[in-house]
């Protein structure tokens, strides 16, 4: 039932992006304070008023466990999305989340993978290894129609985004916990829209300390 | 003061001085030394002191971190199972040593606070320190009033902070004893916070200290960044102060570093001691060294100051030189070789002194001293003074010079050495000699100078002369003769004059012949004195006329009515005044008296003859006729009333002048008597020369008239001769009646003696010519 409708919602989302609508690319660089350019950081763009339907973005989603490290990193998933975690370690992963958006916590032996953990309410999951303190990931369970994730030099790329003024939010996991996600308002007009979002983030993440001190 | 107490002083200053600046300056540089030292110490203490604080924030802040990693207790935190958090809190607490554990939301607010039962739902004060944990962990210190922590604040990672842990570890004396025993530390840390009166109070310390907080500088003051040298409880430390990070600006914490000076100093302590032992060590030394130093310098100059002093006391006797071969050895050879000759020259002066020049025997003075000392010596002990004379040395020294008679001295000297042992002998005077025999008694004394007269028989020799010096001696007895050695001497002078006058050439002296008595010159100012206060008067004795049985003259005799020493012989004064000079002017007194008396007698008819004494002398006095004249014609009074007296003996041998005197008296009808005639050796044919009316018959040779036939006859032979050559002639000393019968049956003119009468005075005598049986011739029988 739930795959048959998530394949509906996307064949509409597929139909309505084919539609000759009047739509642009927005090009948001991300910067920190200091004008360094950010990545991993979340950039969601919800039209003001009425919802529209964004681009589609994948149901069901993996998070792999290589090297004691969650990978990927950030990865946005959609309201009413599906994580399903995968052990490739040759070590057992604990795997918990203590967010409000989704709590859940299971051991994963090498090699195995969990059952999909589904994630109806929005927000960021912060998701550690209770054996592994330093492993830590993310999951931003988006409710707006466009999100993305920054590149390397900290831009992302929303298209096929219609013209009209949307509100603009960003996250990082260096961002303070518990502030809101900064918003601000964009209008994206006909062709390339460029957008800037400066991010105050914490000037070292909290584990880094621990990385840097143990040498094993 | 002393020259050695001197030195002594000096070098014990000077060590004192030295060894005390060398102390001063050892314990200076020790100090100074320790003072950097300290001060250095105290910087690095201080720096690990800090860095200690924040380790132990480190580790506490790693086990609240290790803490808050706990599965359950973020379970527990996630679920907000309040309960829970606060029983795990309370749990890792203890495990972590905090005194207060809390929960704090991202929000600040307080959810979870083990020292409150109840939510209070408080913010959480220092959100600075939960700022700065998110990026970690942060840790921090915390005053409350008389408290301090550490408070340590650790974000709960769920994996994503999710809140905070916050520890209070106790900032206290526990801790700063863990601290202490942790690392070389000073022993004196204090923690002190800042109070509301800008002091500091003191919220941890080590407690075997005395609090250095006092000594902090007031808030406000900026802390000095070196190690500050401060006294507390009169002990001396290095304070260093740092400030130590905390959570609020405005209750600053300070960390107080002492640095005990004296403990510091007490290793040193030994080596001040040794340095005050190597001082008292050295001052002994000093001392000894000093004294011994002084005693060297200072005895040869005190044996030299004793040296000096004997010498100036007289002593001479050779001290030995010191035998040193420095200035004070030299200076002492000096000093006695100057004794030696001041002894040698003074010996010469004293011998000068005490002895005769030409004979070599004492002199006078010494031979006084020895005699006296040794009288002084010998009380009881008798003794003979004897002074030898050379009868004819005054001869021989005109005749052939003073060298011979010294020679004669000199040799009389040997003789009297041959024969008498004694050293006593002395030259007295230029001619004599002086002789003391101790022990002798007049016998004795008699022999030894017979013994020693023979041993001048033989003559002189010197120079082909042969000289007979005629030796005589003058013996005066100790003690008979006088106590006092001068009066011996001179009373043995006075035996030897006599002895020299004489046949036998031994004399003893006889007191009462001694012609030189001392009253005698007494007597002679007593004499002058008299004549001017009239204590003199004329007694007068009667002549009486035998042919007419009537007193018809006068002797006038001079006597001295003494006042002290009543009637004074007229022999003696009148020797006196002859010797003297005096005689002039008592003869003066004596005829101006007679004159007087005479004229009164005329006055009153009485044909009286003054009869008035001559003395030798007067007869040298050209003026005596003169003034004899004068008197006579002041009182109108006839020559005849006046006669003058003369001894036999006083004209022998009297140059023409004395006979030139009588002659103008007699010219003037002034008769003369011949004193004492009988007894001198006078001749008729000398006395043919002289102007002499009349004769007195010594009365050696009328006294015993009666019995002695020679006498009468000698008595006889004088009247007639007297009247053949026309004298009239007086005989004295008529005493009885039988003589004054044979005087009248042969015809002397005059008697005059004690039948008639005594000498009387005036008055006596008028009261004598009214009761005696003879009456006094008048006027109209005279004329």
């Amino acid at each position: 039932m739930r795959g048959l409708r998530q394949g509906i919602i996307g064949l509409a989302c597929l139909v309505l992006a084919a539609a000759p609508l009047a739509a642009a690319d927005l090009v948001v660089q991300v910067t920190d304070a200091d004008g360094r350019p950010v990545a991993d950081a979340v950039v969601t763009l919800a039209p003001e008023g009425v919802a529209a339907a964004g681009t589609p973005m994948p149901r069901r989603n993996e998070v792999d466990q290589r090297n004691e490290t969650f990978v990927p990193y950030v990865q946005i998933v959609p309201r009413g999305g599906e994580v399903a975690f995968k052990n490739s370690d040759l070590t057992r992963h604990h795997v918990y989340s203590f967010s409000p958006a989704r709590a859940f916590e299971f051991v994963l032996a090498p090699g195995q993978q969990s059952d999909p953990v589904r994630f109806e309410r929005a927000g960021v999951v912060a998701i550690g290894c209770n054996i592994h303190d330093r492993m830590v990931a993310y999951l931003y369970v988006a409710d707006a129609p466009w999100a993305t994730l920054t590149d390397a030099e900290g831009r992302a790329v929303l298209s096929g985004v219609p013209e009209a003024s949307y509100a603009m939010r960003a996250w990082h996991p260096r961002a303070r916990p518990g502030r809101p996600e900064p918003s601000q308002k964009v209008t994206v007009g006909s062709g390339a829209n460029q957008a800037t979002v400066s991010l105050a983030l914490l000037r070292e993440p909290s584990r880094q300390l621990d990385r840097d001190r143990a040498r094993y | 003061m002393r020259f050695r107490s001197r030195l002594v002083l000096f070098l014990i200053a000077v060590l004192a001085i030295v060894q005390a600046l060398t102390a001063l300056s050892v314990y200076g540089f020790t100090r100074r030394a320790l003072i950097a030292e300290g001060k250095e110490q105290l910087a690095k203490s201080a720096t690990v002191f800090v860095r200690q604080l924040a380790s132990v924030s480190e580790h506490a802040t790693e086990r609240v971190r290790i803490l808050a990693l706990d599965y359950a207790l973020r379970v527990a935190i996630a679920e907000r199972d309040r309960q829970t958090v606060l029983s795990a809190l309370r749990n890792h607490g203890r495990r972590a040593g905090a005194a207060r554990m809390m929960l704090v939301e991202l929000d600040g607010t307080i959810a979870a606070d083990t020292l409150e039962q109840m939510a209070s739902a408080q913010s959480f004060a220092h959100s600075d320190l939960l700022e700065r944990s998110t990026e970690g962990s942060a840790a921090i210190i915390a005053a409350n009033g008389a408290a301090a922590y550490l408070l340590v604040a650790v974000p709960v990672l769920a994996p994503v902070p999710i809140a905070f842990i916050v520890a209070y570890m106790p900032l206290d004396d526990a801790l700063l004893a863990q601290l202490q025993e942790l690392s070389s530390l000073p022993n004196a840390i204090e923690l002190a916070v800042a109070n509301g009166t800008g002091g500091w109070s003191v919220i941890a310390a080590s407690s075997k200290y005395p609090s250095l907080v006092g000594e902090v500088p007031r808030l406000g003051t900026e802390p000095p960044g070196e190690a500050d040298l401060v006294e507390a409880a009169g002990r001396e430390f290095l304070m260093l102060t740092t400030r130590l990070e905390t959570t609020d600006q405005r209750t600053p914490m300070v960390a107080v570093l002492g640095y005990p000076l004296d403990e510091a100093l007490s290793p040193y302590r030994p080596v001040l001691l040794a340095l005050a032992g190597l001082l008292a060590l050295g001052l002994v030394g000093a001392i000894m060294g000093a004294v011994l130093i002084a005693r060297g310098v200072s005895r040869p100059v005190e044996i030299l100051a004793r040296q000096v002093r004997r010498i100036e006391a007289g002593d001479y006797t050779a001290s030995t030189p010191l035998r040193q071969r420095d200035e004070i050895g030299e200076l002492s050879s000096a000093f006695s070789t100057m004794a030696r000759a001041v002894a040698d020259r003074e010996a010469r002066i004293q011998h000068q002194a005490r002895h005769d020049p030409v004979t070599g025997l004492l002199n006078r003075q010494s031979i006084e001293a020895l005699i006296a000392a040794r009288c002084a010596a010998r009380p009881g002990e008798a003794g003979a003074l004897l002074s030898l004379g050379l009868e004819r040395l005054h001869e021989v020294i005109k005749t052939v010079g003073h060298d011979l008679g010294d020679n004669l001295l000199k040799d009389a000297a040997q003789r009297l050495h041959l024969s008498v042992d004694t050293s006593l002998i002395a030259r007295v005077s230029d001619i004599s000699l002086a002789l003391w025999l101790p022990g002798a008694d007049e016998a004795t004394a008699i022999a030894t100078a017979a013994r020693l007269i023979d041993q001048f028989q033989e003559p002189y020799q010197e120079a082909g002369l042969a000289i007979d010096a005629a030796a005589a001696i003058g013996i005066a007895l100790y003690p008979t003769h006088g106590t006092a050695v001068g009066a011996l001497l001179q009373h043995a002078d006075v035996a030897l004059y006599a002895a020299l006058g004489s046949e036998d050439s031994i004399s003893v002296y006889n007191p009462l012949a001694d012609p030189h008595r001392p009253e005698r010159l007494s007597l002679m100012s007593d004499l002058r004195d008299a004549l001017e206060r009239d204590e003199l008067f004329l007694a007068y004795q009667p002549k009486l006329a035998l042919a007419t049985s009537r007193i018809d003259g006068a002797e006038a005799l001079v006597r001295w009515q003494h006042v002290k020493r009543g009637l004074v012989p007229p022999d003696s004064f009148i020797n006196l005044a002859e010797q003297t000079g005096n005689i002039r002017r008592l003869t003066r007194w004596a005829i101006a008296s007679g004159v007087a008396q005479a004229a009164r007698w005329a006055d009153r008819g009485l044909a009286l003859r003054v009869s008035v004494n001559l003395s030798v002398r007067d007869l040298g006095d050209p003026e005596l006729p003169r003034r004899i004249g004068d008197l006579m014609a002041e009182h109108t009074l006839a020559p005849d009333a006046i006669a003058l007296e003369v001894t036999e003996s006083a004209l022998m041998g009297e140059p023409d002048t004395a006979i030139a005197v009588l002659r103008r008296l007699a010219d003037q009808g002034i008769d003369l008597a011949i004193d004492d005639f009988g007894v001198g050796q006078s001749s008729f044919a000398y006395l043919r020369r002289l102007p002499v009316r009349e004769l007195k018959i010594d009365k050696a040779f009328i006294l015993k008239l009666a019995q002695s036939p020679e006498d009468r006859t000698i008595v006889r032979s004088i009247v007639e001769l007297g009247h053949r050559l026309g004298y009239r002639v007086t005989a004295e000393g008529v005493e009885d009646q039988a003589a004054l019968d044979f005087l009248t049956q042969i015809g002397c003119d005059h008697a005059q003696g004690f039948l008639l009468a005594r000498p009387l005075a005036p008055e006596a005598f008028d009261h004598f010519l009214t009761t005696a049986r003879w009456p006094a011739r008048d006027l109209e029988a005279a004329t």
